[in-house]
């Protein structure tokens, strides 16, 4: 009987503080393995949850209700495609949802995830040679390492998501 | 060589010959700004390193997780060794698959001079 698209659901509201990610990247993590069986998996979901954990929690503001964030599948034809989604109150005035779609934009003029990736390694390492500079590798990491697809929008006013989608080919068990 | 340890963070420094400082990266790299702590510890190995003429190996087999700004911490890294011609050696399990294709990306830093090799390790 196919697997119904329930089969993975989980809703998490997480104060902004450093010390939640952690632990959350590995929840995130074992429902991965427990749901999908591959280790893989596991340890590439649960990077993305932590990069864009980090990302809500440094450029976020404050919020009684946290950072919210959900992991669900769905089935798209013969493939499940699993969604986990980022979601944070920012500034009204705050850029950063222009600055992340720029971001994504930028990824995605790249044939691939890895020459983005490449070039994004690149650009750490000369701005290393002039003494400074931010990373800025979190999103195309989870583009390359994480193998997933990234959006983000604004579901209302003064909240920003972020969205990272990846493919996940049926097992055998999931077509009997 | 004294270890680091911060936060969820071990490296350990070994030298088991004259010649090889080997750093073991254990736990998990996950601070906030872990280039604070970092970068000073590298430029203390770097040092050390110079004045023996060693070469830095460094292990992330055991290592279970590590967040992008270390990425940037380790680019930092290998640039400042390659400033100081120092030979620095790169060890990962390649049947992680996050080992994988992490370290395989720093391939690109690789530049025919010999200073920074990798070797995959399973």
């Amino acid at each position: 009987m196919m697997n119904d698209a329930r089969d993975l659901y989980v809703e998490l509201h997480i104060p902004p503080e450093w010390s939640r990610i952690d632990p959350v990247r590995q929840a995130v993590g074992l429902c991965v393995a427990a749901v999908l069986g591959s280790e893989d998996l596991r340890d590439a979901l649960g990077m993305v949850c932590a990069e864009l954990l980090e990302n809500a929690i440094k450029y976020g503001t404050s919020d009684p209700h946290g950072v919210r964030l959900v992991l669900q599948q769905s089935i798209q034809g013969n493939q499940k495609e699993v969604i986990l989604s980022v979601i944070n109150a920012v500034e009204r005035t705050s850029h950063h949802l222009t600055a992340l779609q720029q971001r994504i934009e930028w990824i995605r003029s790249y044939k691939t995830p890895a020459e983005a990736y490449m070039a994004a390694l690149t650009m750490v390492y000369e701005r290393a040679e002039d003494h400074g500079g931010e990373g800025g590798l979190g999103l195309v990491r989870i583009a390359y390492e994480g193998g997933c697809q990234l959006d983000c929008d604004s579901p209302a006013e003064g909240y920003m998501a972020v969205h990272a989608r990846c493919l996940v080919p049926m097992s055998d068990r999931d077509l009997t | 060589m004294e270890d680091l340890i911060a936060g969820d963070l071990k490296i350990q420094a070994i030298q088991r010959t004259p010649t090889i400082l080997e750093l073991l990266w254990l736990g998990k790299s996950n601070a906030r700004n872990p280039t604070a702590v970092l970068s000073p510890y590298f430029s203390q190995v770097l040092t050390v390193a110079m004045e023996q003429k060693l070469t830095i190996e460094l292990h992330f087999e055991r290592l279970e997780h590590f967040n992008s700004s270390t990425i940037t911490a380790i680019i930092q890294l290998i640039q400042e060794a390659r400033s100081k011609a120092v030979k620095l050696t790169i060890t990962f399990d390649q049947g992680i698959k996050w080992q994988k294709l992490s370290f395989d990306a720093l391939r690109v830093f690789s530049k025919g001079d010999g200073l920074l090799e990798f070797r995959p390790a399973s």
